[in-house]
């Protein structure tokens, strides 16, 4: 299959998937096209990947204007990346919570969640590979609409629903003014047209042009992730479903259009913006690790846990984009790939164990507990938390360390990694103790053979796509420098 | 290739077993037979070390591979290692029946893997590879710290544990830098002569926790036994001198003579002689004999690692004998001390006053340890250090030349000492330990007491292999016609 016709099928397939779940609603047809549809996709976004790096960029343009709509698309290596891992971080926490949906939803709702749940593969598709503004931005739309109409099967909050979904209506009518702004100085809604063309920008319209740009990340940013602390304090099933939702697929989508808008967009004026305030982010980003650092020992539940890592995560990225060098990309890009898997990792299995117990939150008391089948997926997930050679968060602070050679804030930029891993290597350790008190006392010997095996096969596995991730993570970072 | 990946499978295969079998009797032949396996193949080995054999197992990251290799230098540093271990075993194996099985399965356990883990380390060939292995030696040796020499809940705790950390993350900035420098992290000859300083950070990377033990030693446990502190620092120590060696040997062949008379090396030595004195100060004025062993051990492991650069720098080919000597010279101190240390803590003496009559053959053994790394007794370290000396001489090597005359007043003031309390007739000694008789059990007594004559039985197989080494090197008879 060639390169173009497999883009075409990853934004078409679950467009026709979700059309046909709506013609045959049936529950156990629906949820066996989403099952097909999501493996499918995954494979597909695998082989869109593999084609990507070897052709560097793949689109195509029927030049139809706005009426485009998913005909036109333009997928370089942060596309790629970012589709595969959205769709693989939806595909898992689809099986991960249908036990859940089953348990919880209505009969009549079941269907409609899982019909708009396939739509939203749809939109996510759309967004990851559109190349035109246009585009992006119904493509976002159809997403936002779907979370709204999940949330209100899910979580029956109407009337914050309808404040959200104000909110949202109002930032898109500003979207659409800024794209008017866009169409009018730039005669042009394609991405790649518009970021030739604005480098001719002249140096008077420059202050304009911050605005600009500062208006439009900031809209974007906030559609995406303003609803997030509206579901935090929500304790059931389907509200856990619905934080992974945000916290790990809308946060792509949401990482995705920032880099995509200040890279792509707006290229070396987002460059020479991000070398001005690169002593606030590095300030930012020593506050936010020593911080955290210095809570190490108060760290005793899991909602901690989660702030600790996030936070780390986020200042690393606060790092690399203060930086924005090749090096620098390419650990932002390791960073982010750790966030999705490592992160979400841990988020299954502090639910799961939080399902079991009443003592809601206190999960590192509770895993001093019976949970010992839990023990080795931890141990393997401590493995990648504490930065270990060859895992995500080593090659992060790899391509860090080098990058900050570059960089005039050496010094800073060494300790805040220092600091960083510090808090991860302890945490990891505190966590793996807790652990193995508990494993000597159940001598549980096949557990034990069994998480070495894996933890063996999973370095075998690492050390096997170390490369391949290297190429991955250069390609990832061309395709952001201008 | 077969006889490599042999070489690298049998300690790990060891470890596992040990792990995870139940059987205490099969546990135990394993862990006897391990390192007579690892000799045995080594032979074998032997045929490939004079022309070198590669063994690549993946394509890693910046233009290396995952894998191992075998040449002179390694088979040589494979030759010690297995030395130490055979030696380990049968010391553990013989003082095993007066330690709780307990101790001893975890002992033996976290033995076998740090052997397995330095076996890695010695026959890695590039690295990232020894990065990878080390981390996991350093890993190791705080679990072993933590089950073995900190007191439970000490607030210092955190010092070791941040030692650990720092140099596992320094020796990590170390890799980085030697990747951005010379563009790969392979063990291979490098245009180095402006990147000095880079020598220097791996120096302060591979030995940080040797430059404050005098910090390290306060949150050890009171009472444990030698044995325990001593395998944790002679293989904490022999890691980093083994990765020493090769970088010196391979990546920095041609610029350590640079390095011995630049101007950072200096200021280098200065804050080594420091640290030297302090550690030397506390091992003379030490009342606790653990604690002034300690600092010995910590001043041998930095003096051979400035031997190494000596070595290094006036004769690449024999590069191999600081590390070979300070193996068999430390193993040889310690377990001399540790039969001393054993037999106080059996019968709880409060010291060593008038043992001389009670451990004839120790103590004559830990005087002839002491004349080893003096070096005034014909053995290794004398041959080693009249290569050492020679080079002082030569090049006029002043700070080094003190740092070396202050180790010998230092080590001759302690062995007089030792000496004096050992001889001293005191009247109240054998009423001491008749009168701890009444309280002891009839039959450990006598066990003791042909245990004393077994014990030496193994340093007077290292005092052997000291003595006779040097006339196989020189006169390069069997093997060592390398």
């Amino acid at each position: 299959m060639s390169a173009i016709s497999n883009a075409y099928l990853i934004i078409f397939l679950p467009l026709i998937a979700s059309l046909f779940s709506f013609l045959v609603p049936k529950k156990k047809i629906v949820v066996t096209t989403i099952v097909l549809t999501s493996l499918s996709l995954i494979a597909l976004s695998c082989q869109n990947l593999l084609n990507v790096l070897a052709y560097k960029n793949i689109s195509n343009n029927f030049d139809l204007g706005q009426i485009s709509l998913g005909l036109e698309f333009s997928i370089s290596a942060i596309g790629a990346t970012f589709l595969l891992l959205a769709f693989f971080t939806k595909s898992i926490i689809f099986f991960f919570f249908t036990k859940d949906f089953e348990n919880s939803l209505e009969e009549k709702n079941k269907i409609v969640f899982y019909q708009l749940y396939l739509f939203q593969f749809f939109a996510i598709a759309g967004i990851f590979t559109a190349d035109s503004f246009f585009n992006i931005i119904i493509f976002v739309e159809i997403y936002i609409l779907t979370i709204f109409a999940l949330a209100e099967i899910l979580l029956n909050q109407n009337r914050n629903n309808w404040r959200y979904f104000l909110f949202n209506s109002l930032v898109t009518i500003l979207i659409l003014f800024l794209l008017l702004v866009s169409q009018i100085i730039f005669s042009e809604s394609n991405i790649s047209a518009i970021a030739e063309n604005i480098s001719l920008i002249l140096p008077s319209q420059l202050s304009f042009m911050i605005v600009f740009f500062a208006i439009i990340i900031l809209a974007l940013l906030s559609k995406m992730l303003f609803p997030y602390f509206s579901f935090k304090s929500e304790n059931s099933k389907t509200s856990k479903f619905f934080l992974s939702e945000l916290y790990f697929v809308k946060s792509a989508v949401a990482i995705f259009l920032t880099l995509k808008f200040s890279y792509v967009f707006f290229g070396n004026l987002t460059i020479e913006l991000l070398g001005k305030v690169a002593p606030f982010l590095i300030f930012l980003s020593l506050s936010l690790v020593s911080y955290f650092a210095l809570q190490l020992r108060k760290q005793n539940s899991y909602q901690n846990f989660f702030q600790h890592i996030i936070c780390n995560n986020l200042a690393i990225v606060f790092v690399t984009l203060a930086i924005s060098n090749l090096y620098s990309l390419q650990s932002l890009f390791f960073t982010i790939i750790n966030f999705f898997f490592i992160n979400l990792a841990f988020f299954f299995i502090f639910s799961l164990i939080e399902e079991k117990t009443d003592n809601k939150g206190q999960v590192f008391f509770i895993l001093k507990r019976n949970f010992s089948s839990f023990f080795f997926p931890i141990k393997i997930l401590l493995f990648f938390l504490s930065a270990f050679p060859l895992s995500f968060l080593f090659f992060s602070n790899w391509y860090l360390i080098k990058a900050a050679f570059d960089s005039i804030y050496l010094p800073l930029l060494f300790l805040i990694v220092a600091i960083s891993n510090f808090s991860y290597v302890f945490t990891s350790l505190k966590l793996f103790e807790m652990i193995e008190i508990e494993e000597e006392k159940s001598e549980n010997n096949f557990s034990n053979i069994a998480s070495f095996l894996l933890l063996f096969a999973v370095i075998i596995l690492l050390f096997a796509s170390s490369d391949f991730l290297k190429n991955l993570s250069l390609e990832f970072a061309l395709s952001l420098i201008p | 290739m077969f006889l490599l990946f042999v070489n690298s499978v049998i300690p790990v295969f060891g470890y596992f077993f040990i792990g995870f079998s139940r059987s205490s009797k099969l546990n135990k032949m394993i862990f006897k037979l391990l390192p007579v396996l690892f000799l045995m193949n080594l032979f074998g080995l032997s045929a490939y070390a004079n022309k070198g054999a590669n063994l690549e197992i993946f394509n890693l990251f910046s233009n290396t591979t995952f894998g191992f290799n075998i040449d002179k230098l390694n088979f040589l540093l494979l030759l010690s290692l297995g030395l130490i271990w055979i030696t380990f075993v049968f010391h553990i194996n013989q003082i095993s029946k007066f330690l709780q099985e307990e101790i001893t399965d975890n002992l033996k356990l976290k033995i076998t893997a740090s052997f397995a883990l330095l076996n890695c380390l010695i026959i890695s060939n590039n690295l990232l590879t020894t990065l990878f292995f080390y981390s996991f030696l350093l890993l190791l040796n705080h679990f072993f710290a933590k089950d073995f020499l900190y007191e439970k809940n000490s607030k210092l705790c955190i010092i070791p544990k941040l030692s650990f950390y720092l140099q596992s993350f320094l020796f990590f900035v170390a890799v980085v830098l030697n990747d951005k420098f010379f563009g790969n992290v392979s063990f291979l000859l490098q245009n180095n002569s402006q990147h000095l300083n880079l020598l220097v950070l791996y120096f302060v990377a591979l030995f940080f926790i040797f430059l404050i033990p005098y910090l390290f030693y306060q949150s050890f446990k009171s009472s444990n036994i030698a044995l325990i502190y001593i395998s944790f620092f002679v293989i904490s120590g022999f890691g980093s001198l083994v990765i020493f060696t090769k970088i010196l040997k391979t990546i920095f062949a041609s610029s350590a003579s640079n390095l011995i008379v630049s101007s950072i090396f200096h200021y280098f030595l200065v804050i080594v002689f420091t640290i030297i004195l302090i550690n030397a100060v506390l091992m003379i004025f030490s009342k606790n004999l653990k604690a002034s062993f300690f600092y010995l051990i910590s001043n041998q492991i930095l003096l051979s690692a400035i031997s190494i650069t000596i070595f290094a720098s006036f004769d690449n080919s024999k590069i191999y004998l600081p590390i070979v000597s300070s193996a068999l010279s430390n193993i040889l101190i310690l377990l001399s001390f540790s039969n001393f240390n054993f037999y106080i803590e059996k019968l709880k003496l409060s010291s060593i006053k008038g043992m001389f009559d009670n451990l004839k053959i120790s103590s004559i053994f830990l005087i002839f340890a002491l004349l080893n790394v003096l070096p005034l007794f014909p053995a290794i370290s004398l041959y080693e250090k009249f290569f050492v000396i020679k080079a002082i001489f030569q090049k006029e090597l002043l700070w080094i030349g003190i740092i070396f005359v202050l180790n010998f007043f230092f080590i001759f003031v302690l062995g007089c000492k030792l000496s004096y309390f050992l001889l001293s007739k005191i009247e109240g000694n054998t009423k001491n330990i008749k009168s701890s008789d009444e309280n002891y059990n009839q039959n450990k007594q006598e066990d003791l007491t042909n245990f004393e004559l077994s014990l030496n039985l193994i340093p007077f197989a290292v005092l052997f292999i000291m003595i006779v080494l040097p006339i196989f090197l020189q006169f390069k008879i069997g093997i060592f016609a390398l």
